[in-house]
Protein backbone atom coordinates (compact mmCIF):
# COMPACT_ATOMS: atom_id res chain seq x y z
CA UNK A 1 0.00 0.00 0.00
CA UNK A 2 1.45 3.41 -0.98
CA UNK A 3 1.97 6.15 1.56
CA UNK A 4 0.14 9.28 0.49
CA UNK A 5 1.29 11.54 3.35
CA UNK A 6 4.41 11.10 5.43
CA UNK A 7 5.34 13.44 8.27
CA UNK A 8 8.74 12.95 9.91
CA UNK A 9 10.08 14.72 13.02
CA UNK A 10 8.06 17.86 12.41
CA UNK A 11 8.76 20.69 14.82
CA UNK A 12 7.34 24.17 15.00
CA UNK A 13 7.69 26.87 17.63
CA UNK A 14 6.01 30.26 17.92
CA UNK A 15 7.43 33.51 19.17
CA UNK A 16 5.77 34.69 22.38
CA UNK A 17 4.16 31.29 22.99
CA UNK A 18 5.17 28.28 25.05
CA UNK A 19 3.45 25.93 22.64
CA UNK A 20 5.57 23.87 20.29
CA UNK A 21 5.12 20.93 17.97
CA UNK A 22 7.64 18.29 19.03
CA UNK A 23 8.98 15.74 16.53
CA UNK A 24 5.58 14.85 15.13
CA UNK A 25 5.72 11.76 12.90
CA UNK A 26 3.00 9.69 11.24
CA UNK A 27 1.97 8.49 7.81
CA UNK A 28 -1.27 7.84 5.93
CA UNK A 29 -1.58 4.92 3.49
CA UNK A 30 -3.58 5.54 0.33
CA UNK A 31 -7.23 4.52 0.40
CA UNK A 32 -7.61 5.28 4.10
CA UNK A 33 -8.94 7.91 6.47
CA UNK A 34 -6.78 9.04 9.36
CA UNK A 35 -8.50 10.69 12.29
CA UNK A 36 -6.34 13.26 14.07
CA UNK A 37 -7.58 13.70 17.60
CA UNK A 38 -6.61 16.07 20.37
CA UNK A 39 -8.03 18.63 22.69
CA UNK A 40 -8.22 22.32 21.74
CA UNK A 41 -4.71 23.77 21.52
CA UNK A 42 -3.03 20.37 21.26
CA UNK A 43 -1.42 21.17 17.89
CA UNK A 44 -3.83 19.78 15.30
CA UNK A 45 -4.15 23.02 13.30
CA UNK A 46 -0.41 23.71 13.59
CA UNK A 47 0.35 20.25 12.20
CA UNK A 48 -2.05 20.81 9.30
CA UNK A 49 -0.55 24.25 8.67
CA UNK A 50 2.94 22.74 8.45
CA UNK A 51 1.71 19.96 6.15
CA UNK A 52 0.17 22.51 3.78
CA UNK A 53 3.10 24.92 4.17
CA UNK A 54 0.76 27.68 5.32
CA UNK A 55 2.92 27.66 8.46
CA UNK A 56 6.70 27.67 8.11
CA UNK A 57 8.04 24.62 9.96
CA UNK A 58 11.24 24.78 12.02
CA UNK A 59 12.46 21.32 11.05
CA UNK A 60 11.32 17.92 9.85
CA UNK A 61 9.98 16.70 6.55
CA UNK A 62 6.52 16.55 5.05
CA UNK A 63 6.15 14.37 1.96
CA UNK A 64 2.91 14.19 0.01
CA UNK A 65 2.70 11.69 -2.86
CA UNK A 66 6.40 11.05 -2.15
CA UNK A 67 7.49 14.66 -2.75
CA UNK A 68 8.53 17.22 -0.17
CA UNK A 69 6.12 20.15 0.16
CA UNK A 70 7.51 23.65 -0.47
CA UNK A 71 6.21 27.03 -1.66
CA UNK A 72 6.68 26.04 -5.30
CA UNK A 73 4.95 22.64 -4.94
CA UNK A 74 1.90 23.80 -6.85
CA UNK A 75 1.57 20.42 -8.56
CA UNK A 76 1.22 18.71 -5.15
CA UNK A 77 -1.35 21.25 -3.94
CA UNK A 78 -3.38 20.68 -7.11
CA UNK A 79 -4.08 17.20 -5.75
CA UNK A 80 -5.05 18.34 -2.25
CA UNK A 81 -8.49 19.51 -1.15
CA UNK A 82 -8.62 21.54 2.05
CA UNK A 83 -11.55 22.34 4.34
CA UNK A 84 -11.07 24.56 7.37
CA UNK A 85 -13.43 24.94 10.31
CA UNK A 86 -14.52 28.45 9.30
CA UNK A 87 -15.74 30.12 6.13
CA UNK A 88 -12.61 31.11 4.22
CA UNK A 89 -14.28 32.66 1.18
CA UNK A 90 -15.05 36.36 0.82
CA UNK A 91 -18.66 36.85 1.91
CA UNK A 92 -19.77 38.83 -1.14
CA UNK A 93 -19.07 35.89 -3.45
CA UNK A 94 -21.58 33.32 -4.65
CA UNK A 95 -20.68 29.66 -5.33
CA UNK A 96 -20.82 30.51 -9.06
CA UNK A 97 -18.25 33.29 -8.52
CA UNK A 98 -16.00 30.88 -6.64
CA UNK A 99 -16.17 28.42 -9.50
CA UNK A 100 -15.19 31.02 -12.09
CA UNK A 101 -12.12 31.96 -10.05
CA UNK A 102 -11.16 28.41 -9.06
CA UNK A 103 -11.05 27.22 -12.66
CA UNK A 104 -8.17 29.67 -13.16
CA UNK A 105 -6.32 28.25 -10.15
CA UNK A 106 -6.86 24.46 -10.15
CA UNK A 107 -5.75 22.61 -13.27
CA UNK A 108 -8.37 19.87 -12.76
CA UNK A 109 -11.27 22.10 -11.67
CA UNK A 110 -14.49 20.41 -12.77
CA UNK A 111 -17.41 22.81 -12.87
CA UNK A 112 -19.95 20.04 -13.51
CA UNK A 113 -18.70 18.09 -10.50
CA UNK A 114 -18.88 21.27 -8.41
CA UNK A 115 -22.49 21.85 -9.49
CA UNK A 116 -23.27 18.21 -8.74
CA UNK A 117 -22.02 18.65 -5.17
CA UNK A 118 -23.99 21.90 -4.83
CA UNK A 119 -27.14 20.06 -5.92
CA UNK A 120 -26.39 17.14 -3.60
CA UNK A 121 -25.96 19.50 -0.64
CA UNK A 122 -28.91 21.67 -1.77
CA UNK A 123 -26.76 24.80 -1.98
CA UNK A 124 -27.97 27.74 -4.13
CA UNK A 125 -25.46 28.52 -6.85
CA UNK A 126 -26.20 32.24 -7.05
CA UNK A 127 -26.75 33.22 -3.44
CA UNK A 128 -24.09 35.24 -1.63
CA UNK A 129 -22.12 33.31 1.00
CA UNK A 130 -22.94 35.88 3.67
CA UNK A 131 -26.52 34.55 3.63
CA UNK A 132 -25.34 30.95 4.20
CA UNK A 133 -25.72 29.14 7.53
CA UNK A 134 -22.67 27.51 9.10
CA UNK A 135 -23.74 24.12 7.80
CA UNK A 136 -24.14 25.48 4.27
CA UNK A 137 -20.73 27.16 4.46
CA UNK A 138 -19.05 23.92 5.48
CA UNK A 139 -20.86 22.01 2.72
CA UNK A 140 -19.65 24.64 0.27
CA UNK A 141 -16.09 24.17 1.55
CA UNK A 142 -16.39 20.41 1.00
CA UNK A 143 -17.84 20.97 -2.51
CA UNK A 144 -14.94 23.25 -3.45
CA UNK A 145 -12.40 20.82 -1.98
CA UNK A 146 -13.81 17.91 -3.98
CA UNK A 147 -14.42 19.73 -7.28
CA UNK A 148 -10.82 19.62 -8.49
CA UNK A 149 -10.43 15.82 -8.22
CA UNK A 150 -8.02 15.78 -5.26
CA UNK A 151 -6.28 12.62 -4.12
CA UNK A 152 -5.85 13.82 -0.56
CA UNK A 153 -8.42 15.68 1.54
CA UNK A 154 -7.16 17.60 4.55
CA UNK A 155 -9.94 18.62 6.91
CA UNK A 156 -9.36 20.81 9.93
CA UNK A 157 -12.32 20.43 12.31
CA UNK A 158 -14.58 20.44 9.27
CA UNK A 159 -17.48 18.86 11.14
CA UNK A 160 -17.29 20.84 14.38
CA UNK A 161 -20.29 22.98 15.28
CA UNK A 162 -22.57 21.17 12.82
CA UNK A 163 -25.79 19.38 13.64
CA UNK A 164 -25.80 15.55 13.41
CA UNK A 165 -27.72 15.53 10.11
CA UNK A 166 -25.26 17.82 8.31
CA UNK A 167 -22.31 15.95 9.87
CA UNK A 168 -23.72 12.68 8.63
CA UNK A 169 -24.14 14.08 5.08
CA UNK A 170 -20.54 15.27 5.06
CA UNK A 171 -19.14 12.05 6.55
CA UNK A 172 -20.99 10.00 3.93
CA UNK A 173 -19.38 12.16 1.26
CA UNK A 174 -15.95 11.40 2.76
CA UNK A 175 -16.68 7.67 2.77
CA UNK A 176 -17.66 7.89 -0.92
CA UNK A 177 -14.41 9.72 -1.62
CA UNK A 178 -12.18 6.96 -0.21
CA UNK A 179 -13.96 4.28 -2.23
CA UNK A 180 -11.22 5.09 -4.73
CA UNK A 181 -8.10 3.32 -3.41
CA UNK A 182 -5.83 6.16 -4.54
CA UNK A 183 -7.63 8.65 -2.26
CA UNK A 184 -6.96 9.42 1.40
CA UNK A 185 -8.34 11.75 4.05
CA UNK A 186 -6.61 13.41 6.97
CA UNK A 187 -9.44 14.40 9.29
CA UNK A 188 -8.70 16.49 12.34
CA UNK A 189 -11.49 16.53 14.89
CA UNK A 190 -12.30 16.40 18.54
CA UNK A 191 -15.67 14.79 17.78
CA UNK A 192 -14.54 11.24 18.40
CA UNK A 193 -17.89 9.72 17.34
CA UNK A 194 -17.25 11.02 13.80
CA UNK A 195 -13.87 9.35 13.76
CA UNK A 196 -15.27 6.08 15.09
CA UNK A 197 -17.68 6.14 12.18
CA UNK A 198 -15.25 6.81 9.33
CA UNK A 199 -11.58 6.57 10.32
CA UNK A 200 -9.27 3.66 9.57
CA UNK A 201 -6.40 5.04 11.65
CA UNK A 202 -6.42 7.26 14.72
CA UNK A 203 -3.55 9.50 15.78
CA UNK A 204 -3.71 11.26 19.15
CA UNK A 205 -1.85 14.51 19.71
CA UNK A 206 -1.40 16.14 23.09
CA UNK A 207 0.71 19.20 23.99
CA UNK A 208 2.29 19.18 20.53
CA UNK A 209 3.42 15.53 20.69
CA UNK A 210 1.96 12.39 19.17
CA UNK A 211 0.98 10.08 22.01
CA UNK A 212 -0.57 7.26 20.02
CA UNK A 213 -1.07 6.32 16.36
CA UNK A 214 -2.89 3.06 15.66
CA UNK A 215 -5.44 1.37 13.43
CA UNK A 216 -8.92 2.21 14.72
CA UNK A 217 -9.94 -1.45 14.82
CA UNK A 218 -6.89 -2.27 16.95
CA UNK A 219 -7.89 0.46 19.38
CA UNK A 220 -11.49 -0.67 19.58
CA UNK A 221 -10.92 -4.43 19.65
CA UNK A 222 -7.58 -4.69 21.47
CA UNK A 223 -7.62 -1.78 23.90
CA UNK A 224 -9.67 -1.96 27.06
CA UNK A 225 -10.18 -0.42 30.44
CA UNK A 226 -9.73 -2.35 33.68
CA UNK A 227 -12.12 -1.26 36.45
CA UNK A 228 -10.04 -1.90 39.57
CA UNK A 229 -10.34 -1.45 43.29
CA UNK A 230 -7.31 -0.04 45.09
CA UNK A 231 -6.03 -3.45 46.15
CA UNK A 232 -6.42 -4.87 42.64
CA UNK A 233 -4.64 -1.87 41.19
CA UNK A 234 -1.60 -2.50 43.40
CA UNK A 235 -1.30 -6.03 42.00
CA UNK A 236 -1.26 -4.99 38.37
CA UNK A 237 2.05 -5.20 36.57
CA UNK A 238 2.99 -1.62 35.62
CA UNK A 239 4.17 -2.86 32.22
CA UNK A 240 0.56 -3.77 31.39
CA UNK A 241 -0.71 -0.23 31.98
CA UNK A 242 -0.69 2.58 29.44
CA UNK A 243 -2.37 5.08 31.75
CA UNK A 244 -4.71 5.13 34.74
CA UNK A 245 -7.27 7.46 36.31
CA UNK A 246 -8.25 7.40 39.95
CA UNK A 247 -11.91 7.96 40.83
CA UNK A 248 -13.53 7.96 44.28
CA UNK A 249 -14.13 4.22 44.55
CA UNK A 250 -12.43 2.88 41.44
CA UNK A 251 -9.29 3.15 39.39
CA UNK A 252 -9.56 2.84 35.60
CA UNK A 253 -6.55 1.39 33.86
CA UNK A 254 -6.00 1.66 30.11
CA UNK A 255 -4.50 -1.49 28.59
CA UNK A 256 -3.46 -2.19 25.01
CA UNK A 257 -4.02 -5.98 24.92
CA UNK A 258 -7.40 -6.68 26.44
CA UNK A 259 -7.43 -10.42 25.82
CA UNK A 260 -4.01 -11.01 27.36
CA UNK A 261 -4.93 -8.92 30.40
CA UNK A 262 -8.24 -10.77 30.80
CA UNK A 263 -6.33 -14.04 31.05
CA UNK A 264 -3.77 -12.57 33.43
CA UNK A 265 -6.17 -10.79 35.84
CA UNK A 266 -9.27 -12.99 35.99
CA UNK A 267 -10.91 -11.20 38.94
CA UNK A 268 -10.81 -7.71 37.38
CA UNK A 269 -13.62 -6.38 35.18
CA UNK A 270 -12.29 -5.29 31.78
CA UNK A 271 -14.57 -3.24 29.53
CA UNK A 272 -14.44 -2.25 25.90
CA UNK A 273 -13.28 1.32 25.42
CA UNK A 274 -14.34 4.09 23.08
CA UNK A 275 -12.00 6.47 21.25
CA UNK A 276 -13.20 9.29 23.51
CA UNK A 277 -12.37 7.30 26.64
CA UNK A 278 -8.90 6.44 25.30
CA UNK A 279 -8.32 10.15 24.61
CA UNK A 280 -9.43 11.09 28.12
CA UNK A 281 -7.28 8.41 29.71
CA UNK A 282 -4.21 9.42 27.71
CA UNK A 283 -4.69 13.14 28.24
CA UNK A 284 -6.05 13.31 31.79
CA UNK A 285 -4.77 10.05 33.22
CA UNK A 286 -1.42 9.37 34.80
CA UNK A 287 1.09 7.62 32.59
CA UNK A 288 3.33 4.67 33.36
CA UNK B 1 -8.99 16.86 -18.19
CA UNK B 2 -6.43 19.56 -17.40
CA UNK B 3 -7.24 23.28 -17.58
CA UNK B 4 -4.57 25.81 -18.30
CA UNK B 5 -4.29 27.76 -15.06
CA UNK B 6 -3.75 31.47 -14.43
CA UNK B 7 -3.55 31.73 -10.62
CA UNK B 8 -3.11 35.50 -10.54
CA UNK B 9 -6.12 35.96 -12.82
CA UNK B 10 -8.11 33.70 -10.49
CA UNK B 11 -7.18 35.83 -7.49
CA UNK B 12 -8.01 39.02 -9.42
CA UNK B 13 -11.45 37.60 -10.14
CA UNK B 14 -11.90 37.01 -6.40
CA UNK B 15 -10.75 40.53 -5.68
CA UNK B 16 -13.18 41.96 -8.22
CA UNK B 17 -16.15 39.95 -6.89
CA UNK B 18 -15.31 41.00 -3.33
CA UNK B 19 -15.71 44.69 -4.14
CA UNK B 20 -18.13 44.47 -7.06
CA UNK B 21 -21.20 45.89 -5.33
CA UNK B 22 -19.23 48.85 -3.91
CA UNK B 23 -17.51 49.36 -7.27
CA UNK B 24 -20.90 49.58 -8.97
CA UNK B 25 -21.91 52.42 -6.62
CA UNK B 26 -18.57 54.17 -7.22
CA UNK B 27 -19.01 53.77 -10.98
CA UNK B 28 -22.50 55.26 -10.83
CA UNK B 29 -21.16 58.25 -8.90
CA UNK B 30 -18.30 58.65 -11.38
CA UNK B 31 -20.70 58.48 -14.34
CA UNK B 32 -22.99 61.09 -12.74
CA UNK B 33 -20.00 63.39 -12.18
CA UNK B 34 -18.81 62.78 -15.76
CA UNK B 35 -22.22 63.81 -17.13
CA UNK B 36 -22.28 66.86 -14.85
CA UNK B 37 -18.78 67.78 -16.01
CA UNK B 38 -19.70 67.45 -19.68
CA UNK B 39 -22.80 69.61 -19.17
CA UNK B 40 -21.42 72.29 -16.85
CA UNK B 41 -17.66 72.28 -17.40
CA UNK B 42 -17.39 73.26 -13.73
CA UNK B 43 -13.86 72.98 -12.30
CA UNK B 44 -15.14 71.78 -8.90
CA UNK B 45 -17.04 69.00 -10.63
CA UNK B 46 -13.80 68.25 -12.47
CA UNK B 47 -11.93 67.85 -9.17
CA UNK B 48 -14.53 65.50 -7.71
CA UNK B 49 -14.74 63.51 -10.93
CA UNK B 50 -10.99 62.85 -10.95
CA UNK B 51 -11.05 61.83 -7.29
CA UNK B 52 -14.02 59.55 -7.83
CA UNK B 53 -12.68 57.89 -10.99
CA UNK B 54 -9.10 57.26 -9.91
CA UNK B 55 -9.10 57.43 -6.13
CA UNK B 56 -12.15 55.50 -4.98
CA UNK B 57 -11.73 52.09 -6.73
CA UNK B 58 -8.21 51.41 -5.31
CA UNK B 59 -9.44 52.69 -1.94
CA UNK B 60 -12.31 50.14 -2.01
CA UNK B 61 -9.88 47.33 -2.80
CA UNK B 62 -7.62 48.40 0.07
CA UNK B 63 -10.62 48.41 2.43
CA UNK B 64 -11.62 44.91 1.27
CA UNK B 65 -8.16 43.71 2.33
CA UNK B 66 -9.14 44.55 5.88
CA UNK B 67 -12.43 42.62 5.67
CA UNK B 68 -13.24 40.46 8.65
CA UNK B 69 -12.51 37.09 7.04
CA UNK B 70 -9.51 38.27 5.03
CA UNK B 71 -7.07 36.34 7.23
CA UNK B 72 -8.98 33.09 6.68
CA UNK B 73 -9.06 33.78 2.96
CA UNK B 74 -5.27 34.34 2.91
CA UNK B 75 -4.78 31.07 4.78
CA UNK B 76 -6.95 29.31 2.21
CA UNK B 77 -5.03 30.94 -0.65
CA UNK B 78 -1.76 29.69 0.84
CA UNK B 79 -3.10 26.13 0.65
CA UNK B 80 -4.06 26.48 -3.03
CA UNK B 81 -1.76 25.60 -5.96
CA UNK B 82 -0.14 28.99 -6.22
CA UNK B 83 3.03 30.55 -4.87
CA UNK B 84 3.05 33.16 -2.15
CA UNK B 85 4.47 35.72 -4.55
CA UNK B 86 1.38 35.12 -6.74
CA UNK B 87 -0.78 36.22 -3.80
CA UNK B 88 1.26 39.42 -3.42
CA UNK B 89 1.24 40.08 -7.17
CA UNK B 90 -2.55 39.73 -7.25
CA UNK B 91 -2.91 42.28 -4.42
CA UNK B 92 -0.75 44.82 -6.17
CA UNK B 93 -2.23 44.19 -9.61
CA UNK B 94 -5.78 44.61 -8.32
CA UNK B 95 -4.98 48.07 -6.92
CA UNK B 96 -2.94 49.06 -9.97
CA UNK B 97 -5.60 47.93 -12.45
CA UNK B 98 -8.38 49.71 -10.53
CA UNK B 99 -6.38 52.96 -10.61
CA UNK B 100 -5.44 52.48 -14.30
CA UNK B 101 -9.06 51.91 -15.35
CA UNK B 102 -9.95 55.15 -13.55
CA UNK B 103 -7.10 56.96 -15.29
CA UNK B 104 -8.26 55.80 -18.73
CA UNK B 105 -11.87 56.78 -17.92
CA UNK B 106 -10.61 60.16 -16.82
CA UNK B 107 -8.68 60.63 -20.04
CA UNK B 108 -11.71 59.82 -22.19
CA UNK B 109 -14.15 62.06 -20.28
CA UNK B 110 -11.69 64.97 -20.09
CA UNK B 111 -10.97 64.63 -23.81
CA UNK B 112 -14.69 64.91 -24.59
CA UNK B 113 -15.17 67.77 -22.12
CA UNK B 114 -12.48 69.82 -23.93
CA UNK B 115 -14.60 69.64 -27.07
CA UNK B 116 -17.58 71.21 -25.29
CA UNK B 117 -15.71 73.54 -22.97
CA UNK B 118 -12.54 74.98 -24.39
CA UNK B 119 -11.77 76.92 -21.22
CA UNK B 120 -11.52 73.54 -19.42
CA UNK B 121 -8.41 72.89 -21.46
CA UNK B 122 -6.94 76.12 -20.17
CA UNK B 123 -7.91 75.29 -16.58
CA UNK B 124 -6.43 71.83 -16.75
CA UNK B 125 -3.17 72.79 -18.44
CA UNK B 126 -2.58 75.84 -16.26
CA UNK B 127 -3.79 74.82 -12.83
CA UNK B 128 -4.68 71.20 -12.57
CA UNK B 129 -2.86 69.40 -15.33
CA UNK B 130 -1.39 66.99 -12.88
CA UNK B 131 -4.49 66.20 -10.87
CA UNK B 132 -5.22 62.77 -12.40
CA UNK B 133 -1.52 61.92 -12.09
CA UNK B 134 -1.57 63.24 -8.52
CA UNK B 135 -4.56 61.11 -7.47
CA UNK B 136 -3.15 58.09 -9.30
CA UNK B 137 0.21 58.58 -7.57
CA UNK B 138 -1.51 59.00 -4.19
CA UNK B 139 -3.33 55.68 -4.62
CA UNK B 140 -0.11 53.85 -5.53
CA UNK B 141 1.88 55.51 -2.76
CA UNK B 142 -0.72 54.83 -0.10
CA UNK B 143 -0.89 51.16 -1.06
CA UNK B 144 2.92 51.01 -1.24
CA UNK B 145 3.00 52.05 2.42
CA UNK B 146 -0.02 50.05 3.55
CA UNK B 147 0.69 46.62 2.02
CA UNK B 148 4.03 45.78 3.69
CA UNK B 149 2.88 47.08 7.09
CA UNK B 150 -0.44 45.25 6.81
CA UNK B 151 1.42 42.02 5.99
CA UNK B 152 3.26 41.99 9.30
CA UNK B 153 1.80 40.68 12.56
CA UNK B 154 2.18 44.24 13.86
CA UNK B 155 -0.01 45.70 11.13
CA UNK B 156 -2.54 42.85 11.14
CA UNK B 157 -3.88 43.83 14.53
CA UNK B 158 -3.91 47.57 13.92
CA UNK B 159 -5.45 47.73 10.45
CA UNK B 160 -7.60 50.83 10.82
CA UNK B 161 -4.89 52.84 12.55
CA UNK B 162 -2.35 52.01 9.84
CA UNK B 163 -4.87 52.80 7.13
CA UNK B 164 -5.10 56.36 8.46
CA UNK B 165 -1.34 56.60 9.05
CA UNK B 166 -0.58 55.42 5.49
CA UNK B 167 -3.10 57.86 4.00
CA UNK B 168 -1.48 60.69 5.98
CA UNK B 169 2.00 59.43 5.08
CA UNK B 170 1.23 59.30 1.35
CA UNK B 171 -0.31 62.78 1.45
CA UNK B 172 2.70 64.08 3.38
CA UNK B 173 5.18 62.66 0.86
CA UNK B 174 3.22 64.13 -2.08
CA UNK B 175 3.09 67.55 -0.41
CA UNK B 176 6.80 67.39 0.38
CA UNK B 177 7.62 66.64 -3.26
CA UNK B 178 5.32 69.48 -4.29
CA UNK B 179 7.00 71.90 -1.84
CA UNK B 180 10.51 70.89 -2.91
CA UNK B 181 9.47 71.17 -6.57
CA UNK B 182 8.09 74.69 -6.02
CA UNK B 183 11.30 75.76 -4.27
CA UNK B 184 13.24 74.44 -7.26
CA UNK B 185 10.87 76.49 -9.47
CA UNK B 186 9.53 73.46 -11.32
CA UNK B 187 6.28 73.77 -13.26
CA UNK B 188 3.11 72.07 -11.96
CA UNK B 189 3.32 69.51 -14.73
CA UNK B 190 6.91 68.57 -13.89
CA UNK B 191 6.08 68.30 -10.19
CA UNK B 192 3.16 66.00 -10.99
CA UNK B 193 5.39 63.88 -13.17
CA UNK B 194 7.99 63.70 -10.39
CA UNK B 195 5.32 62.68 -7.88
CA UNK B 196 4.08 59.98 -10.23
CA UNK B 197 7.58 58.59 -10.80
CA UNK B 198 8.34 58.49 -7.08
CA UNK B 199 4.97 56.82 -6.33
CA UNK B 200 5.59 54.21 -9.05
CA UNK B 201 9.08 53.43 -7.76
CA UNK B 202 7.69 53.16 -4.19
CA UNK B 203 4.99 50.80 -5.48
CA UNK B 204 7.54 48.49 -7.14
CA UNK B 205 9.90 48.54 -4.12
CA UNK B 206 6.94 47.88 -1.83
CA UNK B 207 5.95 44.83 -3.92
CA UNK B 208 9.39 43.28 -3.40
CA UNK B 209 9.34 44.03 0.34
CA UNK B 210 5.86 42.52 0.75
CA UNK B 211 6.91 39.43 -1.25
CA UNK B 212 9.82 38.91 1.15
CA UNK B 213 7.51 39.33 4.16
CA UNK B 214 5.01 36.84 2.71
CA UNK B 215 7.73 34.27 2.07
CA UNK B 216 8.23 33.94 5.85
CA UNK B 217 4.67 34.56 6.99
CA UNK B 218 2.65 32.03 8.98
CA UNK B 219 -0.94 32.04 7.76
Amino acid sequence: MNTILEVQNLTKTYEKSDFSLNNVSFSIPSGSIMGFVGENGSGKTTTIGCILNTLIKDSGTVKIFGKEVADDSTDIRNDIGVVYDTNCFPEHLTPANISSAMRQIYSKWDNELFKEHLRKFKLPEKQKIKAFSRGMTMKLGVSVALAHHPKLLILDEATSGLDPIVRDDILDTFLDFVQDESHSIFLSSHITSDLEKVADYITFIHDGSIILSEKKDDLIYNYGVMRCKAAQFEEIDRADMLAYRKHDYQIDVLVSDRKAVEKKYRDVVIDNISIEEIMLMLVKGEKQ
Amino acid sequence: MMNRTHPIRGLLIYSFYSVRSNLQIALLLTCALAVALLITGNTWVYNFFVLSAIGIPPYLIMISMGAKNQLQWEKYQASMPLRRKNMVAAFYLSVLSAALVGLVLCGVVLGVSFIFHEYMLHHVTETAFGQPAYVFGMALLMFALLAPIGSTKFGETRGEMFFTVCLGGALGIMLLISWLGSRAEMSAAVISLLQLIIATVAFVVSYHITSKIYADTDF
